[in-house]
């Protein structure tokens, strides 16, 4: 579904991947983790598209097209998604004008049934209440005065209306206290399925005892340099980050399954 | 310079009308003053950031004498009135075309509170005298003097003490007619003690047709006296001059929303004056300007006695090359204690060749006030951007939505349903274009 090969990215003209693979199929769940600064974010928001993460090297490949070549409208379209790390907040423009918007931009390009304003509601209300918001949500300005956890949620709120087929959550559990962190992996996990597959970035192994994931890489200063089941994670809980370090333990070739 | 068609009026002339002699001694005074004013220059302060001899080239300032309508002409306009007014509002409409009031299109059957000028009664008359062109003071102003200089006809609306209007009053004036037309728009509300009425105003040009329209607003708020007054300016080939000044009284309340598309040529002079102790004004407004279109409102609160509040604020939108000013004026006088200001302005600029000049001025001469301001010029958030375009909208469907966004304030204020779906409506599609303007 998404191959990335020796991908090599900038922002503001310092490098900051240095040559990274990875392959995801569909059904799969990889987690990265990995040090502060050592490429995380950049990592999602290469594939998101934002301006000023430049890709200088390498490919990334989703379901035979060159994601690079495409505009962030255009790789939400195909079905990818990234939940923000920061969501942002727009005062003036409601929840719903926002997802309704959305999701009909979605369901034009994908050739989808437009929903009817009344569905479209009843849809909406019945993912709020699935990551525990309040309906009224629906209706104040996108993420405005929402707390962390409600901004985090709503995300996830998000990701259960567009249903894409390529999910990235960056960072979405760090900052998040118990129940929400259960909310957010709630949402993942009723998301899990054969054809979609999930890349959860994150400092902590605390999602991952709720979300187990089938593989975890772990980056560092630009690219993995071990990969592993979900035992792995729990290694990084132990030891820490600075074994990987001392080590030159890469892993050439993406992991295979 | 010499090659422009600047064509100023001539009041010499005996040929000028004589229309309404009662009206006579009105338009004496202004021409009178017309002898010292002159078109206002760059080197005039208020009008320094438009090049208004340049703007102003091929218009006229001399009001043609206009003719009624033909049937065939109300009948085609009629057509057009049922696209481009406000639907479904229950209202006492008014509607006039360039500047003459049309009978045919109006519905005020059972509507006793306006009047034109030239139907007045000996006591309307009188009111009229009484009032016109006493809200200010005049003898700086050279456009409303041009007003008052060839006045023949206007709009009274005179609301009874203590009645509270059924529905609102729904004024529109179409710019319509091959010929560029000048027209005079002359308006003049009175709100005796304790009233209440909604007036909203609607300009427009609904087949772009091209036209200069001078505007006198006068509006006088009695003790207790509540007024909500809505002006959308939505006519964007017209080059239109308004003068609106506002005098309340104690315990009124006077609220107005404006929503002005730029044109070649569009300026707004709003003054309301405080006169009697707690007395309220709100003051919202929101402007867009495209291509090289100028837009220019000036404003001034003029906080005159104690214990008055005004809030006042005002968004821009400016694209392409266009050149927006807003001038914003809190005037505390020294007896007016314990006032409480506010005055905000916040813009976006959405091309690299957009101008604004953005000036809130604080002027105070009482020391127990509490007033604040303040302007802002900025662009459109891009990580707001990039997150609706990650989550598939484009570009340009963003930035509309973007745009829109920074009106809402201003446009969710409107009270009035429909008027409110009606401007979020032209908005919205008029904001559509922003991409491929924005590209070239």
């Amino acid at each position: 579904m998404l191959n990335i090969k020796n991908l090599k990215a900038n922002v503001d003209g310092k490098e900051i991947l240095k040559g990274l693979n990875i392959d995801v199929k569909p059904g799969e769940v990889h987690a990265i983790m990995g040090p502060n600064g050592s490429g995380k974010s950049t990592l999602s928001n290469v594939l998101a598209g934002r301006d000023k993460y430049e890709a200088t090297a390498g490919t990334i490949m989703f379901e035979d097209k060159d994601l690079l070549a495409l505009e962030p409208e255009d790789r939400a379209r195909e079905g990818i998604f990234l939940a923000f790390q920061y969501p942002v907040e727009i005062p003036g423009v409601s929840n719903l004008e926002f997802l309704k918007t959305s999701l009909e931009c979605l369901h034009a390009y994908q050739n989808k049934a437009l929903l009817s304003a009344v569905e479209f509601l009843k849809l909406a209300r019945e993912k709020c209440k699935l990551v525990d918001l309040h309906t009224d949500f629906l209706k104040r300005g996108v993420n405005e005065g929402f707390s962390g956890g409600e901004k985090k949620r709503n995300e996830i709120m998000q990701m259960l209306m567009l249903e894409p087929k390529l999910c990235l959550l960056d960072e979405t559990d760090s900052g998040l206290d118990i129940d929400a962190l259960n909310v957010v992996a709630d949402g993942i996990n009723t998301l899990r399925s054969p054809d979609r597959a999930f890349i959860l970035i994150t400092h902590y192994q605390r999602l991952l005892d709720y979300v187990q994931p089938d593989f975890v890489h772990v980056l560092s200063d630009g690219q993995i340099v071990k990969s592993g089941g979900s035992e792995l994670a729990l290694e990084l809980e132990k030891k820490g980050y600075s074994w990987l370090e001392s080590g030159t333990e890469q892993s050439a070739n993406p992991v295979k399954v | 310079m010499n090659n422009l068609k600047l064509v100023t009026p001539d009041f010499t002339s005996a040929q000028r009308s004589q229309k309404n002699p009662w009206l006579q001694d009105t338009r004496d005074a202004a021409r009178e003053r017309l002898r010292v004013l002159q078109l206002p220059t760059q080197k005039t302060e208020d009008w320094k950031y438009l090049k208004l001899e340049k703007l102003l080239a091929n218009d006229q300032l001399d009001a043609q004498s206009m003719q009624e309508l033909d049937s065939k002409s109300v009948e085609d306009i009629d057509e057009l009135l049922a696209q481009s007014l406000i639907s479904g509002l229950d209202a006492y409409r008014l509607v006039f075309v360039n500047g003459v009031f049309v009978s045919q299109l109006s519905q005020h059957d059972s509507n006793p509170y306006s009047v034109l000028f030239s139907a007045a009664s000996k006591a309307q008359q009188q009111l009229i005298v009484d009032h016109l062109d006493t809200s200010h003071n005049y003898y700086h102003d050279y456009f409303s003097s041009l007003n008052s200089a060839q006045l023949e006809d206007g709009l009274l609306i005179n609301i009874p003490k203590d009645c509270a209007v059924d529905k609102p009053f729904y004024i529109v004036n179409l710019t319509i007619g091959e010929q560029p037309k000048t027209s005079m728009m002359r308006l003049l509300i009175i709100a005796e003690t304790g009233s209440k009425a909604t007036i909203i105003e609607h300009e427009d040009a609904p087949l772009k047709h091209t036209g200069m329209v001078n505007t006198v607003i006068e509006c006088f708020v009695n003790d207790h006296a509540h007024i909500t007054h809505s002006r959308l300016q939505l006519d964007e080939s017209v080059t239109s001059i308004c003068s609106h000044r506002v005098r309340q009284s104690s315990h009124s309340t006077y609220q107005q929303h404006q929503i002005s598309l730029a044109s070649k040529l569009k300026r707004n002079d709003l003054t309301v004056a405080l006169r009697g102790e707690y007395a309220h004004a709100d003051i919202r407004g929101s402007f867009y300007g495209r291509h090289q279109q100028s837009i220019d409102n000036h404003t001034c609160m003029e906080h005159i006695v104690p214990n008055c509040t005004s809030n006042e604020v005002f968004r821009g939108l400016v694209d392409n090359q266009a050149n927006a000013v807003f001038n914003g004026r809190i005037h505390i006088h020294p007896d007016a204690q314990k006032t409480l200001a506010e005055l905000s302005n916040k813009n976006l600029l959405l091309s690299d060749f957009a101008t604004i000049n953005t000036k809130p001025e604080l002027e105070i001469y009482a020391d127990d006030v509490r007033c604040s301001h303040g302007a802002t010029v900025g662009q459109i958030d891009s990580e707001a951007l990039f997150y609706l375009q990650s989550r598939g909208v484009p570009k340009a469907e963003a930035k509309r939505l973007l745009s829109l966004a920074f009106i809402a304030e201003i446009v969710n204020q409107l009270t009035d349903d429909r008027v409110r779906e009606f401007v979020s409506q032209r908005s919205s599609s008029l904001f559509a274009t922003l991409q491929s303007e924005g590209a070239q």
